[in-house]
């Protein structure tokens, strides 16, 4: 098919290149009679029912560009004294009726311009005379060659052809005209064989029909007022009276395209009235909303407001006309209708971003919409669209639309993924909103349209892992939003949602519990700052205490989660009781750090790192009274005595000294036990392994970093010095990654020393490295 | 025999010249056997006149019986020569029986001629006039013969009132349409306007054409003979139109070789014109209605 296709149109385009080389061969000549032979040969081919529609547009536009030719050469002759009325007369002697009538618009094209006969006399003659053309396809481009060759030659305002030619009033009546044949022609294409094939062709030549709406659209005699009264009218009755919704569609499509934003703000009531009452069932009336909608939305928000709000209530007409959908029994589509309460929504956002009660009116009327349906109703697309309902209004409007009573309406007619859905997205929109959860009302609301993402609820569906990871972040990051100057408030917000953390199982609490608690943590540093709790429920020891409770929940599954949030724990303790009030709380809470490393933490990696964060932790504390601090520190410097390597365990034991030297706590003493534990390990094994030569350079360098504070023994560290300098030549002998990182390190140290030298500090005269 | 082709090579010669044919309108004919000719055209009152011119052709002297010359209005049948007549015939006697010694013209009219019937040329007919000049010898006769044409106007056609054609036609339950002529006669260079009202459309139509028909009519009672030429064929609509539609109808004539109707002239023959309106379905059925229309001459 699709080759003979290909055939036909190459043999019909050899045709008419031919007899057109032959036409313009004749005019050359001057010779009318034979040029006219041959463009009516030429002429001949349009007769073809062979082509599809894409293919006859294809030779038509060949053919209408030799007509252009023929068309210059009639101006010619009018010009030379040829009488128009006899060309008239003598190209309509022409037996078929395809090349008579091609002919007879070209010629009535020049006749109009000579002005010799008014331009409607000739439009309306030649409209009549097109009506012999009754196939649709031959008809419609013979009337889209009517258009085009008569479009400048309208009897428009302020046309050269105004007055006697006509007025605005034919110029609309003869485009009426024409649109209305060709869209009967048009719809006559459907046939009733070969449905979407049928409709497939129809909607390739869609252009065709809407010139018409083009021209009207162009006329400068078109004022509001015309419109409104005189075109508008009978484009409806053309759309209304048949009964085709393609047609329909593509024709309100085309009006809204074509004319004006203003004109519509001033006709919008008609138009909806249509588009509710009016057309077919199956017309896709969504879209036209949609467009509609888009279209008025930007040109509201391109212009002054004030006009769009005040002079006509645009709001209220498309909801009382969608309201009126909904109610009217009508066979529209469950999903059409929400689909356009989704983009009435989004409309209503653009327009009136901050009434709420607008927003609220359409839920109101979405909800009654799904109420009438049956649960099968909510197929996957409806589905979508309800979470698309329920998230629109987040993005643009304050979290106060959460306490709009139609949304868990709504929301109760999703399944669990669809719930899920909105969940996130609310989060998202949350977040992303960027303002603080300062209301328990809001708060309560928000719990509730997250539950889904907050406890394993009835109609639960198992996620993967990294989405599941993914939401609940986002929940991990709503909690951090909350905030009020009232820190009761800020409290009991905050509680809220740690009540239902709580409900959410520990694969959940994994991501709330830290989010809760460190934002408790900030709640404390705020009541702190303030001076002091001034209520039960916000006294440190009550949410000391629950912080405890929280971690103690993670500590059987996420040891190392809760090892890290207690050493944050200690950290927002030593901030806010600066008066070691909570000593032998903190302490306790020190110990469990330390005996979580101890008996949960296996792997030894794990366990260096994890351990540096305890010393240092430990070594920043100020809440924790010396003795009990002694043992803290003690403890967890034989853990560092414990670890699994040599090397480990002398940098372990050196880095110890930190906790007993600082800010808080001034104890020489242990700092040169550190050192001693340190050389004792070190010296254990540098005897087979010279690379052990870099701990003694770290143990040198922590040296020079207590140099000014504690005392040390001159030989201690001329020892130090003595192996590296012993081992150091074969320690680099390998040009190994250690070897390099030894020589990294020793160059930096002796850059330092150097230093130090240069700048006279006494305590480096002594050093020789 | 030697005698006789002399004779023959030397016989006289006669011409016929019509006076103000530099002015004269004149009409063309597709004759049978001529092919097309051009004629020029007399009509109302008037006169026809001219000169005969009389050459010797190298002869010396011409015995002859007399001249004459006659105005002959002929209705031919071609198949049927038995059945031609003249139905008119005028003469004039140019010269007396007597000797020619030299080259002479006649000046002849003919004033007012009657003109009953206006010249025809068609297929199986012809009504024509001529002018004969006869020059009686003793051993036979030398004759010639010039054609011209009769037109006549007929003012009592173009004062008439006009009454449109409708007819109703349909096949039940298939197709029902009327159409209408907006006038039931024609001059010759008059439009053929109407329309087509479609009221039913079961079949597919391909195309609708209007063709034109001259029917011959010749002799009368039992022995009437009819042929039927189709002069014209012109497409009216492309494509199946549904009920509602109405089609226009516009035929030039003036392109058409036409006559004006002609109603049983001397008895002998009637030419008629009838439109025939064709419908043609896709598998090349034809649907027509026929309808007679009146042509006429106008001023």
């Amino acid at each position: 098919m699709e080759e003979d296709q290909e055939k036909y149109l190459e043999d019909a385009r050899k045709v008419v290149k031919e007899q057109a080389y032959f036409m313009r061969a004749s005019l050359e000549k001057a010779q009318l009679k034979d040029a006219l032979r041959y463009s009516s040969a030429m002429l001949s081919e349009l007769k073809t029912s062979l082509l599809s529609p894409r293919n006859y547009y294809i030779l038509f536009m060949q053919v209408f560009d030799e007509m252009r030719i023929l068309e210059n050469y009639f101006k010619e002759e009018y010009r030379r004294g040829r009488k128009m009325p006899d060309l008239y007369e003598s190209v309509q002697h022409a037996t078929y009726v395809i090349p008579r009538l091609y002919l007879l618009i070209t010629v009535g094209s020049v006749f109009i311009q000579t002005h010799e006969i008014g331009a409607k006399v000739i439009l309306l003659d030649l409209l009549e005379c097109i009506k012999a053309i009754q196939h649709p396809l031959r008809g419609l481009f013979i009337r889209y060659y009517f258009l085009k060759l008569c479009k400048d030659r309208l009897p428009d305002t302020g046309s050269e052809y105004e007055g006697t030619g006509g007025n605005i009033d034919d110029a609309i009546e003869i485009i009426i005209r024409n649109l209305s044949e060709m869209n009967k022609l048009w719809i006559r294409m459907q046939g009733s064989k070969d449905k979407s094939k049928r409709e497939r062709e129809r909607l390739d030549l869609k252009v065709t029909i809407g010139e018409n709406v083009t021209r009207l659209s162009n006329l400068e005699g078109v004022s509001l007022d015309t419109y409104k009264t005189k075109v508008l009218p009978k484009i409806i009755d053309i759309i209304t009276s048949s009964k085709d919704a393609i047609s329909q569609t593509y024709l309100m499509d085309c009006t809204i395209q074509a004319f004006p934003d203003e004109y519509h703000l001033q006709t919008l009531q008609e138009l909806l009235k249509v588009c509710t009452t009016q057309l077919e069932p199956t017309v896709d009336i969504k879209n036209i909303f949609i467009n509609l909608m888009g279209r008025l939305a930007d040109f509201a928000l391109n212009n002054d407001m004030g006009t769009f709000n005040s002079e006509v209530d645009i709001y209220s007409m498309f909801k009382q006309n969608i309201d009126k959908m909904l109610d009217s029994n009508s066979q529209i589509e469950f999903k059409n209708l929400l689909d356009l309460q989704v983009a009435f929504l989004n409309f209503t956002l653009r327009c009136y971003p901050s009434n709420s009660e607008y927003v609220n009116d359409i839920l109101k009327s979405c909800c009654r919409l799904c109420e009438r349906q049956n649960e099968t109703d909510f197929t996957e697309e409806c589905q979508k669209n309800i979470v698309k309902f329920l998230a629109m209004p987040l993005d643009t409007m304050s979290l106060s639309i959460l306490t709009m009573n139609e949304y868990p309406n709504l929301m109760k007619h999703l399944p669990f993924q669809k719930r899920r859905q909105v969940a996130i997205k609310i989060c998202q929109a949350v977040i992303n909103l960027n303002q603080v959860i300062d209301d328990l009302k809001i708060t309560e609301e928000l719990l509730k349209f997250i539950q889904p993402l907050l406890i394993t609820q009835n109609d639960y569906v198992e996620i993967p892992e990294n989405e599941f990871e993914e939401e609940q972040q986002l929940v991990a990051r709503t909690v951090h939003l909350v905030q009020n100057a009232d820190l009761a408030i800020h409290n009991t917000i905050l509680q809220q949602f740690i009540a239902r953390f709580q409900q959410g199982e520990i694969n959940r609490q994994k991501y709330t519990y830290p989010a809760a608690i460190f934002a408790l943590f900030r709640l404390l540093q705020l009541i702190a700052a303030q001076g002091g709790p001034q209520t039960q429920e916000t006294s440190y020891k009550v949410l000391f205490e629950q912080i405890r409770g929280l971690i103690d929940v993670l500590q059987a599954n996420f040891p190392e989660l809760a090892l890290k949030l207690n050493l944050n724990f200690l950290l927002c303790i030593n901030i806010v009781d600066q008066a070691q009030e909570f000593d032998e709380f903190s302490y306790d809470i020190g110990t469990q750090v330390i005996t979580i490393f101890q008996d949960e933490i296996g792997d030894s990696n794990v366990k260096v790192v994890l351990l540096n964060q305890i010393m240092s932790t430990f070594a920043k504390l100020n809440c924790i009274s010396g003795e009990n601090f002694d043992t803290l520190a003690g403890n967890a410097t034989q853990q560092a005595a414990k670890l699994l390597k040599k090397n480990e365990q002398a940098i372990g034991v050196i880095n110890a000294a930190h906790m007993f030297y600082n800010e808080n706590i001034k104890n020489a003493q242990r700092v040169q036990e550190c050192f001693k534990k340190a050389i004792k390990i070190a010296n254990q094994s540098i005897g087979n392994n010279p690379k052990f030569v870099y701990v003694f350079i770290q143990i040198l360098n922590k040296y020079f970093y207590f140099f000014e504070q504690v005392e040390f023994k001159e030989a201690e560290i001329q020892e130090v010095i003595k192996i590296i300098n012993e081992k150091l030549p074969k320690a680099l002998q390998d040009n190994d990654e250690q070897s390099k990182k030894i020589k990294i390190l020793w160059t930096a140290t002796q850059e330092l020393v150097r230093e130090r030298k240069r700048r006279s500090i006494q305590a480096y005269q002594q050093i020789n490295i | 025999m030697a005698v006789l082709l002399n004779l023959v090579q030397g016989a006289p010669i006669i011409d016929i010249y019509l006076d103000g044919l530099d002015t004269r309108k004149t009409a063309r004919f597709n004759d049978k056997q001529q092919g097309l000719i051009r004629l020029p055209v007399y009509s109302d009152d008037d006169d026809i006149s001219g000169v005969v011119d009389l050459r010797m052709n190298k002869n010396k002297k011409i015995d002859h019986l007399g001249i004459r010359i006659e105005l002959i209005g002929r209705i031919e049948i071609l198949n049927d020569q038995k059945q031609s007549s003249d139905f008119m015939s005028m003469g004039r006697e140019l010269d007396a029986q007597g000797i020619l010694m030299e080259d002479k013209t006649y000046k002849f009219t003919f004033n007012k001629f009657e003109k009953q019937y206006e010249s025809y040329y068609g297929k199986e007919v012809k009504l024509r006039y001529y002018l004969r000049v006869t020059m009686n010898r003793n051993y036979g006769q030398v004759k010639k013969e010039i054609e011209f044409a009769v037109q006549i106007v007929d003012k009592e056609q173009e004062n008439q009132p006009q009454t449109s054609l409708k007819l109703e036609v349909g096949i039940e339950d298939c197709l029902h349409l009327d159409f209408e002529y907006f006038k039931s006669r024609y001059h010759l260079r008059d439009v053929v306007t109407g329309k087509v009202n479609f009221y039913l459309v079961k079949i597919n139509i391909k195309y609708m054409e209007l063709a034109v028909i001259r029917k011959e009519q010749i002799g009368q009672g039992n022995n009437q003979q009819t042929d039927n030429e189709t002069l014209v064929k012109y497409e009216l609509m492309d494509g199946c139109p549904q009920k509602g539609e109405v089609v226009p109808i516009r035929l030039f004539l003036s392109g058409i070789n036409m006559s004006p109707t002609l109603k049983n002239v001397s008895g002998k023959f009637s030419v008629k014109y009838i439109l025939n309106l064709i419908l043609v379905d896709d598998e090349d059925r034809r649907y027509f209605k026929q309808q007679e229309i009146t042509i006429y001459r106008k001023k």
